[in-house]
């Protein structure tokens, strides 16, 4: 009985406080709910309002984007590509002046002559093009002489003038149009060997030919009607001619070539080049260039002696085979019924290992070349009969970046035998 | 005065003048494409009958038109030439 009637009173209480009435929120608090829920709703209508708007606008972005490739079209469908092509040389530059050139460093050590010695030459080329038919160009040689310090020497300075598709009017200080070497392959970054071809050592140590003139040259090329690649180059020049320096004498043989840039006589030097090209592409027999050159003109200062030079040149090359050469002849009439008479010649072989070495083996070209020259007596501290046999390996880091390893082998004719070893890296920029 | 030089020398001034006098700009050199074509062909041959190849791609378009005018007159390359390889290397 007890336990019933404690239940009864649980389940009274419990009755009770659920039935019992919520508390009645002040009348201030009520007040503050319903401003809420009306700030709310303002809220929300902004946000609709604002949602409409960014609606709107994307709405309007696509259709804008959806037009522009058609007004870029429409704009652009009347560029043609030249015009394309010269306003974006424009927003480039046009680089009417241009520097180029080279630079090399060099490593040299021979046997007999107790040499050994680094040296380096820096080569700025100036190129100031004013307009597609006229160019100027000249080049720096700066170069550290055995002794002394920094020497600079202008290589060349001339204006180049189109006159038409055959014919080019050159004016200034040229390298000489005589052979190959001299005027295309001289550079350290183009000749395949670090030294020059015996003969075509500058004048003053001991080659047989000047290296440049100054005055006027008239050149062009062609081609010769029965193929792509068969044509023929040619030039005709004058110039202050050849100077040797003859010391307090009328001249004697072994005089060393000298610079002629004051003409020392009235009267001027004369050459010629011509060059075919007779293999056309479409033979798929190699290239194959024939040329000949002549150069003359009185030396001596009262006039009437004459110095004549002549000399051939060839190349052929094959996939990555080279083989070239070049014979000079010179005389130079003296006092008297002596003549000073002069030859010299070189044969270069060269094959790049691209298609038959992997990498970076196919960078590698062997180079081997054999040069003499004869005179009855040459300049002091030169040879009268030098024979030279060159061996070199060369390393293209790029087609202009070259590092060179060269062993010599000189076997005079009349002098002990000697060995020489040189090192270059060449760049062309 | 020897004759020997100045024979030489009038017979190639007279071949280079009457080449020169003769010549017409060509207008048929083709189009871009062509041009290009003929310029991939012969940039090898020629530019490697010196020294090693330079790619067009070393210098701007505007670069290879001095460069290119140099190039011609120092190797004395035939007009049509100089320009499919001027083509070639200012497009890239």
């Amino acid at each position: 009985m007890r336990i019933q009637r404690r239940y009864t009173l649980a389940t009274f209480l419990i009755a009770s406080f659920i039935m019992m009435p919520a508390p009645v929120p002040a009348a201030g608090s009520l007040t503050d709910v319903e401003s809420e829920i009306q700030a709310l709703r303002n809220e929300n209508e902004r946000n609709q309002q604002r949602i409409k708007e960014l609606e709107e606008t994307v709405g309007q972005l696509k259709a804008r984007q959806a037009e522009q490739p058609k007004a870029e079209q429409a704009a652009t469908s009347g560029l043609r590509p030249d015009i394309l092509r010269r306003a974006l040389d424009t927003y480039y530059g046009e680089h009417r002046f241009l520097i180029t050139g080279y630079g090399f460093a060099q490593y040299h050590w021979d046997d007999n002559a107790n040499h050994n010695t680094f040296s380096g030459g820096f080569n700025p080329i100036f190129l100031f093009r004013l307009n597609d038919r006229l160019l100027f160009s000249g080049e720096l040689e700066v170069k550290l002489p055995e002794d002394a310090e920094t020497e600079v020497n202008l290589e060349f300075a001339q204006a180049d003038y189109l006159v038409n598709d055959y014919l080019t009017v050159t004016a200034g200080k040229f390298l000489l149009p005589f052979g190959e070497f001299i005027e295309r392959l001289h550079p350290p970054w183009i000749n395949k060997l670090v030294t020059h071809p015996l003969p075509f050592r500058e004048g003053d140590e001991g080659g047989i030919m000047p290296f440049t003139d100054l005055g006027v040259q008239l050149h062009g090329g062609a081609g010769l009607g029965y193929g792509l690649g068969a044509d023929v180059d040619y030039t005709a020049y004058v110039g202050n001619g050849p100077r040797f320096d003859t010391g307090d004498g009328d001249g004697a043989i072994g005089d060393p070539l000298t610079f002629n840039n004051d003409d020392l006589n009235r009267s001027k030097g004369f050459g010629a080049r011509v060059g075919f090209r007779p293999l056309p592409f479409e033979w798929n027999a190699g290239r194959l260039r024939i040329g000949a050159s002549t150069y003359d003109g009185e030396w001596d200062a009262k006039g009437g002696k004459w110095f004549t030079a002549w000399g051939i040149d060839s190349v052929y090359q094959y996939g990555d085979a080279e083989l070239r050469g070049e014979y000079i002849s010179t005389r130079r009439d003296l006092p008297g019924a002596v003549r000073d008479e002069r030859e010299g010649y070189y044969i270069q072989g060269s094959y790049m290992l691209s298609q038959i070495a992997p990498s970076p083996w196919d960078r590698v070209e062997l180079v081997a070349r054999y040069s003499g020259q004869n005179q009855r007596q040459a300049p002091e501290g030169q040879l009268p009969h030098p024979r030279q046999v060159s061996l070199g390996v060369d390393y293209w880091i790029t087609p202009s970046v070259v590092w060179k390893l060269e062993y010599d082998r000189d076997i005079p004719r009349d002098a002990p035998n000697n060995h020489e070893f040189l090192s270059e890296l060449a760049v062309g920029f | 005065m020897s004759a020997r030089p100045i024979r030489w020398l009038v017979v190639l001034l007279g071949a280079a003048l009457l080449l020169g006098a003769s010549a017409a700009r060509a207008d048929d050199r083709g189009d871009d494409k062509a041009l290009f074509r003929r310029g991939a062909e012969l940039w090898p041959q020629y530019c490697g009958g010196c020294h090693k190849a330079r790619p067009g791609g070393e210098r701007s378009a505007a670069e290879w038109d001095t460069i290119m005018l140099h190039m011609r007159t120092i190797a004395n390359l035939p007009a049509d030439n100089a320009s499919a390889i001027h083509a070639f290397l200012r497009s890239h």
